[in-house]
């Protein structure tokens, strides 16, 4: 399991907690729960997102290579195919 | 379950439970599912209900009174899409507004003026523009409009900070004006003001962006002020 690091933690509007994780030098995910969780529970967690958006990032790129792929020439499906 | 092709759909107590975790049973494999509902018509209208796993927004929607106990926030699946939710879980005064890559919250912790609501503006993802819309305005084609706001960042430096634009316009004479909140200290309140002079009367805009290079940037601003003199 990865760990991520925590940015800040904070109550928010809604009485719950809320904390602030960093998944990369590019992306952050606000989490939030009834009461105080471990590390070890927002690591977990954020290792879930990362893994459902690699999932979601490798079916997009199979949709994109299908429709790019309907819609060749016949020419490009007799060079590219 | 998945809402499409601009359905029409009035959802007026909903529950859902997104199962028990993900593992192997007696009928194959099985997993919690990643999203309640697929939100893919801008005529869904959800009036009440719970769920413990979040919505996927493709299309804009406005949500009140929805409670959602899962430890995410609804995903917004388009960077056209807006989410204006409201009364969420059942708190009074519990609102957000979210786009893809940012967010915004009421707050009343740290404010400018100590009484009413400052906002947070919170960006999640590099990849994605957090620009909000303060104000759209008729003004007179003649004399200055000075636009005001105060903004408060928690880190110094220029990877975060808040920065006022009144946008150009070819229909009102005007070229693009900022002011960017680098000057201001962490944790310390700090006005922004832009003005300009139209030659012909129409409508102005002004907007705040959170320019953030970490995706995980906040800055929050209170009390705009528009003139015209």
């Amino acid at each position: 399991m990865a760990t991520y690091e925590l940015l800040s933690t904070r109550i928010n509007n809604l009485g719950q907690v809320e904390y602030h994780l960093s998944l990369d030098s590019n992306e952050s995910v606000l989490l939030h729960y009834p009461t105080a969780q471990s590390q070890e529970t927002l690591d977990s967690e954020c290792d879930g997102i990362v893994a459902l958006k690699a999932a979601e990032a490798e079916k997009q790129a199979k949709i994109d290579k299908a429709i790019a792929e309907a819609l060749w020439t016949d020419e490009e499906r007799a060079n590219l195919g | 379950m998945q809402i499409g092709d601009n359905s029409e759909v009035t959802i007026e107590d909903m529950t859902f439970d997104k199962g028990i975790g993900n593992g192997q049973g007696k009928h194959g494999s099985y997993s919690e599912a990643n999203y309640s509902i697929y939100w893919n018509s801008p005529n869904i209208s959800l009036q009440g209900g719970t769920t413990n796993r979040r919505i996927y927004f493709y299309k804009t929607a406005k949500v009140s009174g929805f409670t959602n106990t899962d430890s995410q926030d609804h995903y917004i699946g388009n960077e056209a899409t807006e989410l204006f939710l409201a009364n969420q879980n059942g708190v009074a005064g519990a609102g957000k507004y979210q786009r893809q890559g940012w967010q915004l919250e009421p707050e009343t912790t740290i404010r400018h003026t100590n009484s009413g609501t400052a906002w947070k503006l919170t960006s999640t993802n590099t990849g994605y523009k957090a620009i909000f819309p303060l104000a759209k305005v008729a003004v007179a084609g003649s004399g200055t409009v000075t636009v005001k706001l105060w903004v408060y960042r928690t880190v110094n430096g220029t990877n975060t900070y808040g920065l006022l634009r009144i946008p150009g316009d070819s229909t009102l004479g005007i070229s693009k004006v900022e002011m960017n909140g680098t000057n201001g200290a962490a944790n310390t309140w700090y006005e922004l003001s832009c003005s300009v002079t139209p030659t012909s009367s129409g409508i102005l805009n002004a907007e705040i962006e959170l320019v953030d290079t970490s995706g995980s940037g906040v800055v929050y601003f209170d009390d705009m002020t528009i003139t015209q003199t």
